[in-house]
């Protein structure tokens, strides 16, 4: 309770507040513009927190992280495009109830939704995190090495659907990471006598050249072609466009989907990109009416919004009690703490408990202002859409150079990032996903320090990774794993290979 | 570019360096009596790699050779091309002209070039690249207390 009291005090602050604000703000803003996301929201605001103290800078990331995933059911319900990919099931529903002319009762539930499945996935964290970070408290290098090996694996897998491409992603990653000096002994790797890489890449060039210019990159493959936005009228209607009856009927649905976004948050590498699709086919698999999805029926908006909000507070569990992330955003966030001089995991409830529950009073006092924020100022968020796109990408890009340069104030960190913006525009084109090298750029290091120093301690046997039983556990779940994906591989191409004999045959 | 293609390609450059990289990993010189060196982790990520872009180079080229699924129009082309030579001079630019003069320009360009053709008005783009720029660091040096280059000729 001490510790809830210190995290109120902390956030209602004049600094804090502002931030949750502006960032929950400027995070529907790019979570409603097709093209700009979330991750791209906390890479290009990260600079600006340099000179913030931690809380509010972690506020303002918080604020950014909730706008982001929730301001893409605006573009999502009413031009059919989700601002990002955690809003694509809301298309199915809320497009078709916009061209009915019923735009601002489907955007009034998906706001109202959105929130009540934050503060579900908020309540998973308060409860879900202290017990886990005290049970994590007994890992040792051992255990470290096999949980970071086992998300690193997930991630992999899942960001992209092809393992391998996933896995070379990965080590790509991994040895990005090894630039520098090496854990332990500090051998200077892979730094080719320039004096710059001896403390390796910075976090920040890596991420903004990844995500922010490749994707302009990527957005200017199009951008001639780009028309102005034509957004249907609407009105909101009184208290979110629904009544006290359709919430009691739709809290079924509510909370059966809340629990599939929770359990892809807490899992690395699924995301809320693919929680909304999967709690959309339970939704509808469950119905009494399953034809009406997709004709516009508020059931579909309340899957598909409850589900990636619920994610937010879950994948904060992994990042906050292990310091492992479990997809780009949190990375991202990742970074944040990194930034500051914070190493989230176990030790963080004991060295900076208060930091901890002012996260917790962040993250629920941003889904309010989403709430609000998205209820009383939609028209406004709708006309940042006629932003001409040209405009956008253009200042985006200034923004990463400053973010690139402000790291260390030095040029090599802007060339930096143009070279990860380059090759981040290759991997796009040869489809190699960049959650995976994000995670390894990030894990790289924990890693082999983690494996060294278990190693040191066994005098170079490996017997103990497999002796203790949860470094045993998850090594065993990361084989399973990549087993179960070959597997799978195996079959599908059988499969493929029978369905065209038969074709031939037929 | 076709999928064959794609993976034939991204296959042969990841082994080609895997295996510079695990070459030179295999010259690292062990500083540590115990436990593994620092060469250890990189011989082991780059085997892994090889091993896997092997995987992607077979794969391309036991498939089928297909359609050109992702050609992109000339205009998209050049555009991209355009930007990519705009941010490596604006990268050098801010080096030596500072801040906002590199900004200044690049925004100008960069304006012109995304903007749809019959929307291109250099005068309209100069003016709001030019606001833009002083803006931008008016709000970062200002505001974040960013430091940001000043000119740096003459």
């Amino acid at each position: 309770m001490e510790l809830w009291l210190t995290g109120l005090s902390q956030v209602f602050t004049l600094g804090p507040l502002i931030a949750i604000f502006v960032g929950v703000g400027i995070g529907i803003i790019f979570g409603a513009i097709p093209g700009m996301s979330a991750t791209m929201a906390i890479a290009l605001f990260l600079p600006i927190t340099f000179g913030m103290d931690s809380v509010t800078s972690l506020a303002l990331l918080i604020g950014l992280f909730t706008g982001g995933i929730s301001g893409g059911l605006i573009t999502a319900i009413l031009i059919n495009i989700p601002g990002t990919p955690s809003s694509i099931a809301s298309t199915f529903d809320g497009f078709p109830m916009a061209q009915r002319g019923e735009a601002g009762r489907a955007l009034g539930i998906g706001i109202l939704y959105s929130f009540l499945g934050m503060v579900l996935g908020c309540l998973v964290l308060f409860f879900l995190a202290p017990p886990v970070a005290r049970f994590a408290l007994q890992f040792g290098s051992f255990e470290y090495f096999a949980i970071s090996l086992f998300a690193l694996t997930l991630v992999a897998g899942l960001s992209s659907g092809n393992l391998v491409k996933g896995l070379a992603s990965a080590a790509l990653g991994l040895l990005v990471a090894m630039i520098g000096l090496a854990p332990i002994d500090a051998y200077k790797r892979f730094t080719f006598g320039f004096s710059e890489l001896d403390g390796g890449l910075a976090l920040l060039p890596v991420l903004l050249g990844l995500f922010a210019v490749s994707e302009v990159l990527k957005e200017a493959e199009t951008s001639f072609r780009h028309k102005q936005t034509e957004v249907p009228k609407f009105v909101l209607p009184g208290f979110f466009g629904t009544n006290w009856s359709e919430i009691k009927s739709q809290i079924v649905n509510l909370f059966r989907s809340s629990a599939i976004g929770i359990g892809v948050g807490l899992l690395p590498g699924i995301g809320a990109g693919t929680s909304n699709l999967l709690a959309y086919l339970a939704a509808k698999n469950s119905s009494k009416t399953p034809e009406k999805f997709g004709t516009g029926i508020p059931d579909g908006i309340v899957a598909s919004e409850s589900s990636n909000n619920a994610g937010i507070g879950a994948a904060m569990v992994p990042l906050i009690t292990l310091g492992i992330p479990g997809d780009a955003v949190t990375a991202m966030l990742l970074g944040g703490f990194l930034i500051h001089g914070i190493q989230p995991g176990p030790m963080l409830f004991q060295s900076h408990g208060g930091l901890v529950y002012s996260i917790f009073v962040s993250l629920l006092l941003s889904s309010v202002v989403m709430l609000g924020m998205l209820y009383f100022g939609l028209r406004g968020f709708v006309k940042m859409l006629s932003i001409p796109k040209h405009y956008l990408l253009s200042i985006v890009m200034v923004m990463c150079f400053i973010g690139a340069f402000a790291v260390n104030n030095r040029m090599f960190d802007v060339y930096t990032l143009i070279a990860f913006g380059v090759i981040g525009y290759v991997m796009l084109k040869f489809s190699f996903p960049f959650p995976p090298l994000i995670l390894g750029f990030i894990l790289g290091p924990m890693l082999e320090q983690n494996l060294r120093s278990a190693l040191m301690t066994t005098r170079g046997s490996f017997m103990p990774f497999f002796e203790r039983p949860f470094s045993a556990l998850f090594l065993g779940l990361a084989a399973l794993y990549v087993g179960f994906v070959i597997y799978k591989g195996i079959r599908d191409r059988g499969k493929a290979r029978q369905s065209l004999a038969e074709d031939a045959a037929g | 570019m076709q999928k064959r293609t794609r993976n034939i390609a991204s296959g042969a450059f990841l082994l080609l360096f895997s295996v510079a990289v695990f070459a030179i990993a295999w010259q690292i010189q062990p500083r540590i009596p115990v436990g593994v060196d620092s060469g250890f982790f990189p011989e082991v990520v780059s085997a892994v790699l090889a091993v896997l872009a092997l995987i992607i180079l077979v794969n391309g080229l036991r498939m089928p050779a297909g359609e050109d699924d992702r050609a992109l129009e000339p205009q998209g082309r050049n555009a991209v091309i355009a930007t990519l030579v705009l941010i490596t001079i604006f990268g050098i630019a801010m080096a030596h002209l500072g801040f906002i003069v590199a900004a200044a320009g690049y925004l100008t360009a960069q304006f012109y070039i995304l903007a749809p053709r019959e929307q291109r008005n250099i005068f309209l783009f100069a003016g709001i690249g030019v606001g833009a720029a002083f803006i931008i660091h008016l709000i970062f040096t200002g505001g974040f207390g960013v430091i940001l280059p000043t000119w740096r000729l003459g």
